[in-house]
């Protein structure tokens, strides 16, 4: 749209219209009707009564509305209000999903087709021509403009790869029809055969190829066990043809150019049904990739890179005193046996602390100084790191009292996952907790949460328990709720989250206190990111293969990311076809200089009987 | 489901309770046994078990061959129970606040490994929100008339206006469920009146009419009122170990990013 022009006094003069219909609507009034839910909400004091009249703004009602309309454009007509012609714009949607990868018999991909079919639409409207390149996502980027000059689409297509996992061709032909307006056209190139209900405005031109093709639909790498010298690899392989589809399936140890095969499997795979797969490996810090043989129509889901997982062990340190309110204990109370060090307090062995521990997976037991994760303490610590998560065991102070089978305040809270306390008999010795109250009994918190409001900074849990009186340790609560507070501590520790992510899903890594602030994902092109906000680093995962992540300059993790997509490695929906625009909006075109005055006018009548409508329904 | 309502929806998914639940196999931890990491149970050694999930700390201590048990994995039940009586249509703002919430529910239980199912409030299960027919009167109770899955999560909207306690409705959704939300839907209307004069109310699903003076003292009797109601239905709510959030009808991309994300109903996907 051009600039607008008003110049005309007549139009100011018929804009006077304006307060006069808002000045009649203030001076009359009519009960108004409303749709309620609720009407038990409104009591007997608000029922009508006779008071005199007193002075209230005017009702907004349809009829204001209209009339307000109807004046408002009368102005505009008087002052002949025009538009300015304007170059044809090219609206360009181009579905970067993985199919769009996919290379059929003739050996040219579907991506590439729709680049040259988009190039040949902008060629065709002419050297003055403006283009917008939407792509799918979520949300929806624009990728070049929005109207740039057509000889800049060429480069923009370029830089354009089918690996963007998830996104709505829809969505994107909606963000495309508004950038349009009403004089643009909007070409959405896709491979998926199109609708005959396609999005108004949006013209829909398919370029895809129904193929058999075969994938790896999952793939995960998983610890043997606890202590284990060995590891597991589990992939599903799903077929999608008309007919079963005969595959190998290869697991091989990539050192860097060298490769060694670890197995290999055949895979019948009939149409829509995945095959499971699962082998036990020595284990290795050597990347894994599973591929499949013979390569087929979509290369991205024939092959599979796993990184080795980062170790998910939590180090949790006794800070117990040895005998309540005497002091922390002394030098040497916790000696080790077998590189493990013991819990030797009194308050840690009427907690069954060590035994808890024992059963839950993952946990390391560390020394009381040492750096750790998880804290069993008897009084809050002065510093701790930010990530920790601290459980203090009030000792007692005022009188005890004593409980049986407190009552959980929040049962959805992830603490109390699984924990119900029924028939426990807890003594508290406390005056009373600070926080938020997660166990409550007589009126008193027995055990409360405290957490800074932004989430930085340790968590504490503090309970309110005598636990050589109570029978909490012994109930089979305890190691429950022992093994909620050790998965709390493992999700805030720092490090690298899952090393191997789907195409689309999240790449995360927790600062610690030594991770620095210039956190860099190099990816599998050379491409370096910067994180997105948050309290943990985090990157959408955008591109397949190998990515390492940098802080100052060094390497901090591997991440690999692979396609895992069934609905992306399914090519037999996939065709070709074009469907026109369904409004006439669909083609561009050079606009001349254009008087609104008629479409004005027609406006205002439209808006006078919409008015002459609402009146006469609201008579009726 | 709209596309604006997709694309508000997309950064989000339902953030899955922590408490075991049951489903079809997935990626979330489950209620059973399975072959994930995360440890469950003890049980007795019997022949045939495998030997490395024998806990050999245990025969140490106690002379008794146990196996560790690990937690299965699953795609979790998600139940979405939508209130599809002619309350929710008192203007188009809610209707569409409504379904767009029903639909983005089900998109985002799918997003976080669920498999979702949407249900009527007091009827049948129902296959799209933004094509489900409205009914005049309000189901004598919010509990669907099929049986809702066990240890599944389940998600209710309705606006929770009606005469009747909820509560027992509320602890009939909760009971047996890994996970319960209750999603209160109210026109900014409803939450907060304006004083605005006379005015003829009309209930949107028994036609009766009121007419009201909504001056400052009516207004702030409805407004302690609908207090009372939404703190009646929160306790009830938090007993049954659900989340309660009341969320005012507006934009997708407003109704999306506000209590829902700050409850944690839902958390960021991508």
């Amino acid at each position: 749209m051009g600039p607008l022009t008003f110049t005309a006094p007549l139009g100011l003069l018929g804009l006077l219209a304006v307060p006069a219909v808002l000045a009649l609507h203030l001076f009359r009034r009519r009960r108004r009707e409303r749709r309620a839910a609720a009407l038990f909400l409104f009591a007997p004091e608000a029922r009508s009564t006779l008071a005199g009249r007193r002075w209230r703004p005017p009702v907004v009602t349809a009829s204001l509305i209209l009339e307000l309309l109807a004046a408002l454009l009368l102005g505009l007509a008087q002052g002949g209000l025009s538009l300015r012609g304007a170059p044809p714009h090219l609206v360009l949607v181009l579905d970067a999903s993985p199919s769009m990868g996919a290379r059929g018999a003739g050996g040219q991909s579907a991506i590439e087709r729709a680049r040259a079919e988009a190039l040949e639409a902008a060629r065709a409207l002419g050297r003055d021509a403006l283009v917008t390149l939407v792509v799918p996502g979520e949300p929806p980027a624009v990728a070049l403009g929005p109207r740039a000059p057509a000889a800049l689409l060429g480069p923009a297509l370029e830089a354009v790869r089918p690996e963007i996992a998830g996104g709505d061709p829809a969505a994107a032909g909606a963000l495309a029809r508004g950038i349009a307006g009403d004089g643009g056209r909007v070409l959405l190139l896709t491979d998926a055969t199109p609708a005959a209900d396609a999005a108004a405005g949006v013209e829909v031109r398919a370029v895809g190829e129904a193929l058999p093709n075969a994938g790896v639909a999952a793939a995960f790498r998983r610890p043997g066990g606890a202590g284990a010298r060995s590891e597991r690899v589990l992939v599903e392989v799903a077929g999608f043809s008309g007919g079963p589809l005969e595959r190998t399936v290869r697991l091989v140890a990539v050192d860097g150019a060298e490769e060694r095969e670890l197995g290999r499997r055949p895979a019948r795979l009939q149409a829509g049904e995945p095959v499971p797969l699962e082998w036990t490996v020595p284990a290795t810090t050597l990347p894994l990739a599973v591929r499949l043989d013979p390569p087929d129509a979509l290369v991205a889901d024939d092959e599979v890179l796993l990184l080795p997982e980062p170790p998910g062990e939590v180090r949790a340190a006794d800070r117990l005193p040895a005998d309540p309110g005497i002091g922390p204990a002394p030098e040497g109370e916790g000696a080790t046996l077998s590189g493990v060090v013991r819990f030797g307090g009194k308050l840690s062995r009427d907690l069954r602390l060590a035994r808890a521990l024992a059963a839950v997976p993952g946990v390391r037991v560390v020394g009381a100084d040492a750096e750790a994760d998880l804290f069993f303490a008897a009084a809050p610590a002065a510093t701790l790191p930010p990530w920790a998560v601290e459980v203090v065991v009030r000792a007692p102070a005022g009188a005890a009292r004593a409980f049986t089978g407190p009552f959980l305040v929040d049962a959805a809270h992830p603490l109390l996952a699984d924990v119900s306390l029924a028939g426990v008999y807890w003594v508290a010795a406390g005056d009373g907790l600070a926080g938020r109250p997660l166990v409550e009994a007589g009126g008193r918190a027995l055990v409360a949460e405290e957490e800074a409001a932004d989430g930085a900074g340790p968590v504490r849990v503090v309970l309110d328990l005598d636990p050589a009186r109570s029978t909490l340790a012994s109930s089979p609560d305890w190691p429950v709720l022992v093994a909620n507070l050790v998965e709390r501590a493992r999700a805030r520790r720092p490090g690298p989250g899952p090393a191997n992510v789907r195409l689309g899903d999240r790449i995360e890594f927790r600062r610690g206190t030594a991770a620095g602030a210039d956190l860099v994902l190099v990816e599998p092109d050379g491409s370096r990111r910067e994180p997105l906000a948050g309290a943990a680093a985090s990157w959408s995962a955008r591109r397949l293969g190998a990515h390492r992540l940098e802080a100052s300059g060094k390497e901090v993790a591997r991440f690999a990311v692979h396609l895992g997509d069934p609905r992306e490695s399914d090519l037999r929906g996939r065709g070709s076809g074009v469907t026109a625009a369904a409004t006439t909006a669909g083609e561009a075109r050079p606009e001349g200089a254009r008087p609104l005055r008629p479409w004005l006018a027609l406006l205002v009548l439209a808006a006078l009987c919409g008015d002459w409508y609402a009146l006469a329904k609201r008579s009726s | 489901m709209r596309a604006e309502c997709a694309a508000a929806a997309a950064p989000f998914r339902l953030a899955m309770p922590r408490g075991a639940a049951a489903g079809a196999v997935g990626d979330r931890p489950g209620f059973g046994t399975g072959a994930s990491l995360d440890f469950q149970d003890f049980r007795d050694y019997v022949p045939g078990d495998d030997l490395r999930r024998l806990d050999w700390r245990a025969y140490a201590r106690c002379d008794r061959l146990q196996v560790r048990l690990y937690r299965a994995e699953v795609a979790p039940w998600v139940d979405v129970v939508a209130d599809l009586s002619a309350s929710m249509t008192v203007t188009e703002r809610k209707e569409r606040a409504t379904r767009d919430l029903v639909e983005a529910l089900v998109a985002w239980s799918e997003r976080a490994g669920g498999r979702p199912r949407r249900l009527r409030a007091g009827g049948q299960p129902f296959a799209d929100a933004d094509a489900e027919a409205v009914t005049g009167g309000d189901a004598p109770t919010l509990v669907p008339r099929v049986p809702l899955r066990p240890r599944g999560v389940r998600v209710l909207v309705s606006d929770l206006l009606r005469e009747r306690d909820p509560a027992p409705d509320i602890a009939r959704l909760g009971a047996g469920a890994s996970g319960l939300v209750v999603i209160q839907v109210l026109d900014p209307w409803e939450l907060d009146p304006e004083v605005e004069g006379p005015v003829e109310l009309v209930d949107a699903e028994g036609g009766a009419r009121l007419e009201l003076d909504l001056d400052e003292v009516a207004v702030d009797g409805y407004r302690a009122r609908l207090r009372r109601l939404i703190e009646a239905a929160d306790r009830a709510t938090r007993a049954a170990g659900g989340t309660f959030v009341s969320v005012a009808a507006g934009e997708p991309r407003a109704l999306f990013r506000g209590e829902l994300l700050r409850r944690r109903v839902i958390e960021p996907w991508r």
